[in-house]
């Protein structure tokens, strides 16, 4: 497998910045040292005809960043990011290339958030598009479905809102640099009964980049380092009317077991993890169908603070896509980026004592198909 | 409101796919349903463009398949509901 041995990210947040100046600032320290030896780029990115009527970002990327590498553009919607890392990785094991720059980038603040919800909705097939089925409506549904069948207290899923929010004022990356407590969440108003605004990713701008290479060209480089452990991807359905369940996310599971299973780690010897929190209940789905706790017991978690920094289980120390921010196709490579940071000991104030091995779970759409990544090695 | 069965496995699904979802079959025969349950059902506010501001999305079982319609009252769980395929979309009352 490749390692990733260089990382950039811009603040996550409303951004003045164009989409290319976003996805510059943020590969500007990687370029800086290793111009010479990136030679593929990869442009994650789902939306940018959408919201900045461009198409084929990756050409105007390597042009705007005077880089003569061939180039490709990844979109998965909302998993992008895990795909380009896929896509990535691949080039180097099969020797296509020696060092892959790759930078997830969205600008969504063109948009108001009318026509944001019209825009990412498109994701849905057209009958639950037009049944009037949104992202927010989804995250909704599995609200009530997981308290109905697991018996959860509501408060356990405003909880990850507070806990990323906590995270994210340490990270001065995230969207959002101010705590919040449980009485904001709650009084903030509805935006798909039961879910609550603060329980829902903002609409951000902000791009992520990392530089994956060979591993021999890892082991010739100097500086931080983390190997890619293992990737395993999975699919589910895209009608979730279809779906046999809610409550657990056949793609997530899918995933993570077989990137468990290529690799000599098992969910109890992860350090760091960063999970696809679009909405907060996603955040306890996820930590059960990865396998960090049995399921139904994910919000008992939360409840008692273990998956916060400096708890049994930390979730998502870099405020999660609920409170660092959601720009599309940067948000799996920001993954990447906080958990490089976990295992180089560079995270600063949110560092997680002694991580060795990290986990990202990289998720389009509502689980229609998911990218799990495992960083590190066994102790 | 016409759902589909497969002609191999009996699956019965709302919406048309080109293989069936449960055992990859391509014959499917139409049949006509009228009325389902709703099981769910949630209000939504300012949401997606060509929507009004507040409708309510309800998860509707029917003949052990599911679908999901828009509404403009709160309908109650288990109320027996009417669905159209019109032209704005899944509608049921």
């Amino acid at each position: 497998m490749a390692s990733i041995i260089s990382t950039g990210m811009t603040k996550f947040g409303k951004r003045p910045e164009s989409l290319l100046r976003l996805a510059a600032e943020s590969s500007e320290n990687i370029i800086k040292e290793f111009r010479n030896d990136i030679d593929f780029l990869i442009a994650s990115n789902a939306y940018s005809g959408e919201y900045n009527d461009i198409s084929g970002l990756n050409n105007l990327l390597t042009t705007y960043l005077s880089l003569d590498v061939p180039s490709m553009r990844v979109d998965n919607t909302s998993g992008s990011g895990g795909s380009a890392i896929t896509a990535a990785a691949a080039l180097v094991d099969s020797g296509q290339a020696k060092a892959v720059l790759v930078v997830g980038a969205e600008k969504m603040n063109t948009r108001n958030t009318k026509e944001s919800s019209r825009i990412i909705a498109s994701l849905l097939p057209d009958p639950e598009k037009g049944a009037g089925l949104t992202l927010p409506s989804l995250g909704a549904f599995l609200t009530r479905a997981y308290i109905e069948e697991f018996g959860a207290e509501r408060a356990a899923i405003s909880k990850v809102s507070v806990k990323n929010r906590f995270h994210a004022s340490m990270n001065p990356y995230a969207h959002f640099q101010k705590p919040i407590t449980l009485q904001d969440v709650e009084n903030s108003k509805i935006i798909a009964d039961p879910l609550h605004l603060l329980e829902y990713c903002p609409i951000s701008d902000g791009a992520a980049s990392v530089l994956v290479a060979s591993d021999d060209f890892a082991q010739s480089s100097e500086g931080h380092k983390v190997h890619i452990n293992s990737i395993g991807a999975a699919t589910n359905i895209a009608y979730i009317s279809e779906r046999k369940t809610l409550t657990t996310i056949k793609s997530v599971k899918e995933a993570a077991e077989k990137a468990f299973k290529k690799s000599s780690l098992n969910p109890d010897e992860i350090d760091v993890v960063e999970l696809h929190d679009m909405t907060a209940i996603l955040e306890i789905v996820e930590s059960e169908d990865i396998g960090l706790f049995e399921k139904g017991e994910g919000w008992k978690a939360v409840m008692k603070d273990q998956t916060m920094l400096g708890g049994k289980r930390p979730i998502n120390t870099s405020g999660g896509l609920n409170s660092k921010g959601h720009p599309i196709g940067a948000s799996g490579i920001a993954q990447a980026v906080e958990v490089f940071h976990q295992l180089t000991g560079t995270a600063g104030e949110r560092q997680i004592k002694n991580a060795k091995t990290g986990i990202s779970i990289s998720m389009a759409g509502f689980g229609n198909n998911t990218t799990a990544i495992l960083y590190g090695d066994a102790r | 409101m016409i759902q589909h069965k497969c002609n191999s496995c009996g699956h019965v699904s709302t919406v048309e796919f080109f293989y069936c979802t449960n055992c990859n079959g391509n014959e499917f025969s139409e049949i006509e349903t009228s009325e389902g349950s709703v099981i769910m059902s949630l209000q939504l506010n300012a949401t997606a463009a060509p929507f009004p501001d507040n409708y309510y999305v309800n998860l509707v079982e029917k003949n052990g398949t599911k679908i999901f319609c828009r509404s403009d009252r709160q309908l109650e769980k288990g109320e027996s509901v009417k669905i159209d395929f019109g032209e704005s979309g899944i509608v049921c009352y």
